[in-house]
């Protein structure tokens, strides 16, 4: 992120506050949307998150700082969208077929499958720690000060959210197995 | 079986599928009118009172400094002799007083709150980071708290920065600390003094690489090393509290093993405030993270803690230790984990986690002279605290991940009351102590 763009938007300049939301959007969204799973939250929590960093953003004092900050703004906004109760609601994930053959072949469905309702049964935080490690590639020390816990507790956290994935993963092999041989 | 470097690169994967590169949010155009109607926060930066980073002296003209202190001393005797008499009694600074407000953390900023209305009367953000560890003065006319900055640094911890604020929000904070200098890997609540005129804390002195407790003054002087040692780790001095009669403060140290110094014992210490040699309470042998959340009685004689209850087991004890007979005394249950002991305000009784088989540990409550034991149940989870009248206790809902709540302490965890936090309640609660 540009320094300067950072330092003129927390003087209060909006149209260098607009050049960082442009910059900075999409990917924010992605990050939200793989933590809620849900493309409403992730837009409720992207739009608050760059609120509050427009709002206190002259509080500031080390720019340098701001990609750290933002992304510590958007893991708690996300963690308040998914505790603020359930919506009534189901998405459904359209795969465009062109972008389906994007995807890495060496995956099964049924591996996508019982990741996603892996992933879905665990809790907020546990949602942060996985996407910010595997997907953003962040050192857990820094995911760690993103969620405000200490290092041991978000190297457990990560240990059960992986050790919860797993059994995910080996229940539905052991399903396809059972299919398989005709016992389910 | 799936292997964890399978798991690994499925994980990985499947988000990186899942993320799409070109995906373009169609709510640019919405979000940018929503900050349209979102002012910016004109924060008043906090003024950096005193440094705790070692400086090089700087000669100054010593008749300047009189004149100075002349003109503070006078300023300060023409506002005193204002105050007499016209404000509201001080709270004793030790034992009962009346309930203020409760101060805890929502993630982000911390919250004072009504605790008979759940009302959020205040909210102190700082922006830079995570505001955390709330402490009210012993008369609950200032809060300290330190805050923390979004990511690590170089030191390869969470660097915190300490402020102090009057409660009435009458000026903006005050920072105690230089950037990255004060930090503690045991729940540093920032340790009051019982005058409320200094706070002692944890740090790491940048230039000189000084390790210890530091203590720093409101009144301007300070901070200075109370105890120390130059290049050592971080955990070798942890929790610094002070006596309530000022006379000691107490802190966890790692002391080298008597038959063999290459190897730290952890030990509880106590050290005059002025600095001076410490005194060695008690040590365990080879056990990290013994001796933590410990806390002064009223009295100043008696401290209570969490240690290990042996170099074998991985279980936490809770036990009372007699500073002038130099004896300890066990208060929880034998073979059952407990930790987080804290003083009920009248110094009779200790409140205390006692784990369970599974779920939200039982608070329990144990009046000492009798050893009866009051069972709350599961009311509360991770951190609470007492209020000043000794009534009832707040703490955070079970699981730790939303509210926090209010138990009356005479009613077996009956009558828990649910204060609803906006965002997250976390860490600390700190409850403020006014007059009856």
């Amino acid at each position: 992120m540009d320094l300067q763009l950072v330092e003129r938007a927390r003087d209060g300049d909006r149209a260098a506050f607009t050049e960082i939301v442009m910059a900075s959007l999409a990917d924010l969204d992605r990050t939200a949307r793989l933590i809620t799973r849900d493309s409403e939250r992730a837009k409720d929590a992207v739009q608050e998150t760059l609120v509050k960093a427009w709002r206190d953003l002259p509080g500031l004092r080390d720019c340098s700082r701001f990609e750290a900050w933002l992304r510590q703004l958007l893991v708690r906004s996300c963690i308040d969208e998914l505790r603020r109760g359930r919506r009534h609601r189901v998405e459904v994930e359209l795969i465009d077929l062109h972008e389906a053959r994007g995807r890495d072949v060496s995956m099964s469905v049924a591996d996508r499958d019982a990741l996603d309702r892996g992933f879905r049964r665990l809790d907020a935080e546990q949602r942060v720690l996985v996407v910010l490690h595997y997907y953003a590639d962040l050192p857990l020390e820094s995911i760690a000060s993103s969620l405000g816990i200490p290092l041991g507790t978000a190297k457990s956290r990560l240990s059960r959210a992986r050790a919860s994935l797993r059994a995910a993963l080996e229940a539905d092999a052991r399903t396809g197995v059972a299919m398989a041989e005709g016992r389910a | 079986m799936t292997t964890e470097r399978d798991l690994d690169r499925r994980l990985s994967t499947w988000l990186h599928d899942e993320a799409d590169p070109n995906s373009s949010p169609a709510y640019l155009g919405e979000t940018l009118t929503l900050l349209d109607d979102t002012p910016q926060r004109r924060w008043l930066r906090a003024v950096p009172i005193v440094s705790v980073v070692d400086r090089r002296p700087v000669p100054i003209d010593r008749r300047i400094v009189r004149l100075a202190l002349v003109a503070t001393l006078a300023v300060a005797g023409i506002t005193a002799s204002l105050l007499v008499g016209s404000g509201p009694r001080p709270a004793p600074s030790i034992g009962p007083a009346g309930n203020g407000l409760l101060a805890l953390g929502d993630g982000l900023d911390l919250l004072l709150v009504e605790p008979s209305t759940g009302r959020v009367v205040d909210r102190v953000p700082d922006a830079l980071g995570t505001e955390l560890y709330p402490a009210f003065s012993p008369d609950g006319t200032q809060l300290a708290f330190f805050s923390k900055d979004p990511i690590g640094d170089a030191y390869g911890g969470s660097p915190r920065r300490l402020f102090v604020m009057p409660t009435d929000g009458s000026r903006p904070p005050a920072e105690l600390t230089d950037d990255r200098a004060a930090w503690d890997d045991g729940e540093p609540a920032p340790a009051w003094s019982p005058d409320g005129r200094q706070i002692a804390f944890v740090a790491l002195a940048i230039e000189s690489g000084v390790v210890g407790v530091f203590s720093v003054s409101l009144d301007g002087e300070g901070p200075r090393l109370v105890i120390g040692e130059e290049g050592v780790q971080r955990g070798m001095f942890a929790q610094p509290r002070w006596s309530p009669d000022g006379t000691w403060i107490s802190y966890r140290g790692d002391t080298p093993r008597p038959d063999d110094p290459g190897f730290l014992d952890t030990s509880l210490l106590i050290v005059p405030p002025e600095a001076g040699p410490p005194v060695l309470l008690a040590t365990t042998t080879g056990q990290n993270s013994s001796f933590s959340d410990h806390a002064w009685a009223p009295d100043s004689r008696r401290i209570v803690y969490t240690r290990r209850a042996s170099a074998e087991s991985a279980d936490d004890l809770v036990a009372v230790y007699d500073i002038e007979a130099r004896t300890e005394t066990v208060i929880s249950v034998d073979g059952v984990p407990a930790y987080r002991p804290a003083w009920a305000p009248d110094g009779r009784s200790v409140a205390f986690f006692e784990e369970q088989a599974e779920g939200t540990p039982s608070l329990v409550i144990v009046e000492l002279a009798t050893r009866e034991r009051t069972d709350l149940g599961p009311v509360v989870d991770c951190f609470f605290t007492w209020s000043p009248d000794g009534t009832s206790i707040a703490g955070l809902e079970p699981g730790c991940k939303g509210d926090a709540v209010l138990v009356p302490v005479t009613e077996a965890g009956r009558g828990v009351t649910v204060i609803v936090i906006p965002g997250t309640a976390t860490g600390p609660i700190s409850w403020q102590r006014v007059a009856p």
